[in-house]
Formats: structure tokens, C-alpha cells, sequence
């Protein structure tokens, strides 16, 4: 463990990992303390341009970005009551009622601390769990890691926004974009239509741009400013009085173990697992009628959640590479497009980058201390910055990224029609985060059902008699099953309020 | 015009999938050769999904008319902001080629902001000029990418 340790710092100590570090988590906070832009849509942005860095450097500041990201949402959700970011849509039930009583800075310091204690339980999680689980994955052969995968497509499926019907149609519409292209065992094209540029498959970049910078684009045009609440932020306004530290303390410690808990699991990106730590500390709680009047427990809880899952989430992708969610989703696609399979070999093959990405973890979180705490000050006025000038800006870098990737304005008109049919999608009520997840997946998914089934001559009995395969496929299902069934109920609910 | 209502958006919704998925299966499944369970072709896999495909969205479509819902509309469409946005990325993909990106960005740039009907021209002029200066700077000038910055 130690040499490990060793090798990662000695890794991300470079002064060319430091700085991409320090970009990242910049550009992070950046991105997460701005309404309308996230960790998601940023990475998407910066994805083609990591072609032109090396592959560790191009990891330690995406991942960088997703932590920034996750600091920083939450101060836009206490200062202007709008989340910066998805995942800090729960701070503004507290945080936002704390700083209209004047205790702004209390909530920006509790947030921050909150923050940085979630991360490090879930990045020494991730430092424990993955070494060993890796290993253990080693083992597993074609049966396992489909069973693996059909369990996280489900798991993001049925978890995610709307209904589980919906979901599941997203991840086969994933697997059947993936299908484009020509098909690496025989050769044979499908769904090319006789494009050449559609030999090579749909590229992901054109997808992930689409979906995410130009829906996004399109559905937010036209949001105004909010003027941030303008209180004195000095460190000494920050601290918190000793009784909300007694308050808020415990409160982070069943957060952070709640997150860490959900972060390795499939498809509870979003902030599923922050709203859950909410629910549990008013239930806790002696003085439930405070919560979203402005109770710091509120606010500890969530955000340390949150930060624990964002470290944890990193174990399924890392070790068996399979992304949880969509960022996940995009940080693998980020390995795969300069040549690494992502899966339990990259530790081994490459323990230098899996150390080093987690060296610089914890060198990042101790830059976004420094930036969140001191320096606060400047991150609320950039909370002027109007959006109508920002909208063009992401526009132009979508239409630049997908050029640099392979100079060809076919990918440009790719990324229009999945723009436009991602915000239809979304008029329709559907998320698209699983169709990204089984679109990663697809090819990997199929070849290893055709190698299982190539080994067991088409019996699919020995996704029975395997038992990790079968465990697997067990979850799955029961997964499935519940969702559903609490869909069911709630509409049922919901039928009976349309009639009353 | 309640083209929008939560029934409406799950017709709209359903039938878009199930027509995707039929068209996928049926083009699949007599295009490419299926094979067997043991040594399945390429058309097998695209065949099962699209077939599935068109399973959930029938399951939505029947859930449209068991299901009674409310009939009032869910979402505003913004008209503007679709076609600007749309207009921008068409302009930069014909542009690109023949001007080179220093006009393209302006171009695009400018086509984008007037998305917002708030956004004053000359506040787009000035954003387009300093966007587009910045991006060659930093794409074509630090990064080196292979794109030519004027017309040829």
C-alpha cells in the first residue's frame, strides 16, 4: 500500500500533473459556482481537447472538474437559492434559509467542511475497495462482466428520473446506437446506410456534446440572473458558533458513510442519495420543525453525502469498468480514446495512473479548501456574470471540440440532430444519462454475451450455475421488480388525487 | 394548443420508439445474418434490442390510454432559442470550410446570442469578436489544431 502511495504522489507531484490538477479543480469550481453549468456539460466540453494531453494528465483534470464542480454548486444553491449544479439542488432547502438570517458565511465554511471530510471518506474507500476488488475481477470471465453490466444499465435505469419503462428505453436506445458501425468480429456493417463516415460507429463525442452542451443550451436560454445575497464573507464571519458545530458534526459523519454506501452503486448520480441523507437527519433530528428554516444539519448532512459518493463512485468504473453514472461514463470514454481498456487490467497494467489519479484526489480537495474558504469572496461575483453571454461561448466550444476530434463537419451535423433529439427527449419525459451509459457499454455488453454463449455452445444456463453471474443477474432483477412496482403505486397515488 | 400534455408527450414519445425499434429489428433481421445462440451473427444483437425497444415503447403507449391523467400542458416550447441554437452549429459546420474559423466564430457566435431576445447586438458584436480572437488564440495558436483561421 505504502510503495503504492509513494508512486502516486510521486506521479501527480509533477509540475505538468500539479498544474492539470490545479486547472481541473479551477475550472471545476468555476463551472459548478455558475447556475446552468455542471460538472457534466463541462467535461463533455473539455472531453476532444484531452486528445491533445497525455492520458494522466487529461484523467487527474477531468476528475478534477467533477470535484471542483461538486464544491462549488453548493454556493451558488446558499447565496442565490438556485443550484449551481444537479447534485446541490439539497442545499438550498437550508443553506439558502441560512444565509437570508445572516449566516451566509457559517453555511459557505460548513459546506466546504462538510465537503472535504465526504471526500476523503469516499477517496479512502476507493483506495481500500479497489486494489482488492480488482483482483477479485480478474477472475471473472465473459458470463460475470455481462451479468455486471446488465446490472449497472438496470440499476441506471430504474433509479434515475422519471419512469422505469422510460429508463430501460434509454439504455436499449444506448446499445442499439452503439451497434452502429462496423461489427468487430465479422466485419459486416450495420446501420451504416452506406455512410462511410459511419463505418468507424456513431463517435461519442458527437453524442455526449449533443446531448448534454447543446440540450442544455436549448432549454436553458432565457433564465435571468439572480443577485447573490451580499453578506461580509471574511474567515472570521465564517466560523461556526460551537453549538452548530455540535449540530452539524454527527451530521456529516452518517452523510458521509450514507454516500459512500450509494456512490459505488449504479445509476444514484444526481443527488438520489443526498435527498435520502436529508429525509434521515429531519427524522433524527430533536428539532425536525427547523429543517428548511436554515438547520446546519441540513446542510452538513447532504453535502458530505454527496462528496462521499463522488470518491466511491470511482470503484465500479476504476475496477470493473463500469460507469455509474454519466460523468463516469465520459471519464472511461476519456481512457478509451487514447488507447486504455477500461477494466480490473488498468491498475495492474498501469498502476502508475490509477495511483496518481488518487494522489491527486486529495492534493485537489486541499487546493478547493484553499479556494472555497479564503477566497469565497471572489466566486460570488462571478455569480454576475449575466448567462446570454455564456450560452454562446458553450456553443462555439461544442462546434470547436467536435471539429478538433476529427476535422470533419459530418460529426458537426451528428451533434445538431442528437442536440435536437435530446431535448425532444426531454420534452417527452425521458433522462438521458442511461441511453450515455449503454451506449458505453454496448459494445462491451454484446461481445461478452457472444463469448459466453460461443463458450457454452447458446446454453444460458451458465449464467445460473456461476454464481457471481448469478447473484448478479439476481439484483438486477429484483431491482427492476421493485421499481416498477413503486411506479405502479405511485401512479395508483396519483389517480386517486386526479379523482378527489 | 395543448400539444403538450403528459398523454400527448407519451404518444409522441411511445410511438417514436416503437417505430426506432421495429425499424431497427426488421432492418437487422433481413439485412445481416443472425446465426445461432452459440455463434450468433451480427444481426442478432441489434435484433433483440430493437425488438425491445419497441416492447417499452407499446408498454408506454398502453399506459397512455389505462392511464388517466391530468390534461394540462407540462412545458413551454421556446421556438427562438431551438432554431438559433440550431442555426448556430449549421452555420459553423458550412462556414468552417470555406471562411475559416475567425469568421465562423463571430458568425456563430452572434447567430447563438440572438437566442435571448434581452441581448443588445452590439453587446453580441463585441462578445463575437472577443470569442473569436480568443479561440484562435488558444485553439490554432497554443493547441495546434489543423484549421485554418481565414478564408483560402
Amino acid at each position: 500500500m505504502l510503495d503504492h502511495i509513494i508512486l502516486g504522489f510521486s506521479e501527480a507531484l509533477t509540475l505538468a500533473n500539479l498544474w492539470y490538477c490545479f486547472a481541473g479543480v479551477l475550472l471545476g469550481t468555476f463551472v459548478g459556482v455558475l447556475p446552468g453549468l455542471g460538472a457534466l456539460i463541462t467535461i463533455s466540453l473539455l472531453l476532444p481537447f484531452t486528445y491533445y494531453l497525455p492520458v494522466d494528465g487529461a484523467l487527474i483534470m477531468l476528475a478534477g472538474v467533477y470535484f471542483g464542480a461538486d464544491f462549488g454548486g453548493g454556493t451558488t444553491s446558499i447565496l442565490i437559492g438556485i443550484p449551481g449544479h444537479p447534485a446541490a439542488a439539497v442545499d438550498v432547502l437550508d443553506g439558502y434559509p441560512m444565509a437570508k438570517k445572516g449566516r451566509a458565511g457559517v453555511a459557505l465554511f460548513t459546506k466546504c467542511i462538510a465537503s472535504a471530510w465526504g471526500s476523503s471518506v469516499g477517496i479512502l474507500l476507493l483506495m481500500l475497495a479497489a486494489p482488492a476488488l480488482a483482483e477479485f475481477a480478474l477472475r471473472f470471465g465473459p458470463a460475470e462482466y455481462f451479468m455486471l453490466m446488465l446490472l449497472g444499465l438496470v440499476a441506471a435505469a430504474s433509479v434515475g428520473r422519471g419512469s422505469p419503462v422510460k429508463g430501460i428505453a434509454m439504455v436499449l436506445l444506448g446499445l442499439l446506437l452503439a451497434t452502429v458501425g462496423t461489427d468487430v468480429n465479422t466485419g459486416f456493417q450495420r446501420f451504416t446506410f452506406g455512410m462511410p463516415e459511419l463505418s468507424n460507429g456513431i463517435g461519442l463525442i458527437p453524442i455526449a456534446m449533443g446531448l448534454f452542451a447543446l440540450t442544455e443550451v436549448i432549454s436553458s436560454v432565457g433564465k435571468s440572473t439572480v443577485a447573490p445575497v451580499s453578506q461580509s464573507l471574511r474567515l472570521r464571519d465564517q466560523l461556526p458558533s460551537r453549538a452548530e458545530w455540535r449540530r452539524s458534526w454527527p451530521a456529516m459523519l452518517r452523510g458521509s458513510g450514507l454516500g459512500a454506501a450509494f456512490g459505488a452503486l449504479p445509476g444514484t448520480s444526481g443527488g438520489m442519495a443526498t435527498f435520502i441523507a436529508y429525509a434521515l437527519e429531519k427524522r433524527l433530528s430533536k428539532r425536525p420543525e427547523e429543517f428548511g428554516k436554515g438547520a446546519i444539519e441540513g446542510l452538513a448532512a447532504p453535502e458530505a453525502c454527496n462528496n462521499a459518493g463522488v470518491g466511491t463512485a470511482f470503484i465500479p468504473s476504476l475496477t470493473l469498468g463500469i460507469p455509474g453514472d454519466a460523468v463516469m461514463a465520459l471519464l472511461l470514454a476519456a481512457m478509451m480514446l487514447q488507447g486504455i481498456q477500461p477494466g480490473p487490467m488498468v491498475m495492474t497494467m498501469h498502476p502508475e495512473l490509477f495511483w496518481g489519479l488518487i494522489a491527486s484526489f486529495w492534493i485537489g480537495m486541499v487546493i478547493l479548501v484553499a479556494l472555497n474558504i479564503p477566497l469565497i469572496g471572489l466566486w460570488v461575483r462571478l455569480l454576475r456574470i449575466p448567462y446570454p453571454l455564456l450560452f454562446p461561448s458553450i456553443v462555439l466550444f461544442t462546434c470547436i471540440g467536435v471539429m478538433s476530434v476529427g476535422n470533419s463537419t459530418f460529426d458537426l451535423w451528428l451533434t445538431l440532430l442528437f442536440g435536437v433529439a435530446g431535448f425532444a427527449l426531454i420534452l417527452a419525459g425521458f433522462d438521458v444519462v442511461p441511453l450515455i451509459l449503454g451506449l458505453i457499454l454496448g459494445a462491451p455488453l454484446e461481445e461478452n454475451l457472444r463469448r459466453t454463449l460461443l463458450l457454452s455452445d447458446g446454453d444460458f444456463s451458465v449464467f445460473l450455475t456461476r454464481p457471481i453471474a448469478l447473484a448478479a443477474g439476481v439484483l438486477a432483477l429484483g431491482i427492476l421488480l421493485l421499481s416498477l412496482l413503486a411506479s405502479v403505486r405511485n401512479r395508483r397515488r396519483g389517480e386517486q388525487l386526479v379523482e378527489s | 394548443m395543448n400539444l403538450l400534455s403528459e398523454r400527448n408527450r407519451d404518444l409522441l414519445g411511445g410511438l417514436a420508439l416503437v417505430i426506432i425499434g421495429l425499424g431497427a429489428a426488421v432492418r437487422a433481421g433481413t439485412t445481416l445474418r443472425m446465426g445461432s445462440l452459440g455463434n450468433m451473427g451480427p444481426g442478432f444483437f441489434p435484433t433483440v434490442l430493437g425488438v425491445a425497444l419497441a416492447v417499452c415503447g407499446g408498454i408506454i403507449l398502453a399506459q397512455t390510454v389505462v392511464r388517466r391523467v391530468g390534461p394540462g400542458a407540462i412545458a413551454r416550447v421556446n421556438l427562438r432559442a431551438i432554431l438559433c441554437i440550431i442555426g448556430a452549429v449549421a452555420v459553423f459546420a458550412i462556414a468552417i470550410r470555406p471562411l475559416g474559423l475567425l469568421l465562423t466564430a463571430f458568425l456563430s457566435v452572434v447567430v447563438a446570442g440572438l437566442a435571448d431576445p434581452r441581448t443588445k447586438l452590439v453587446t453580441l458584436i463585441i462578445l463575437g469578436v472577443g470569442l473569436s480572437a480568443t479561440s484562435w488564440l488558444v485553439f490554432i495558436v497554443a493547441l495546434g489544431m489543423p484549421l485554418s483561421a481565414l478564408p483560402f
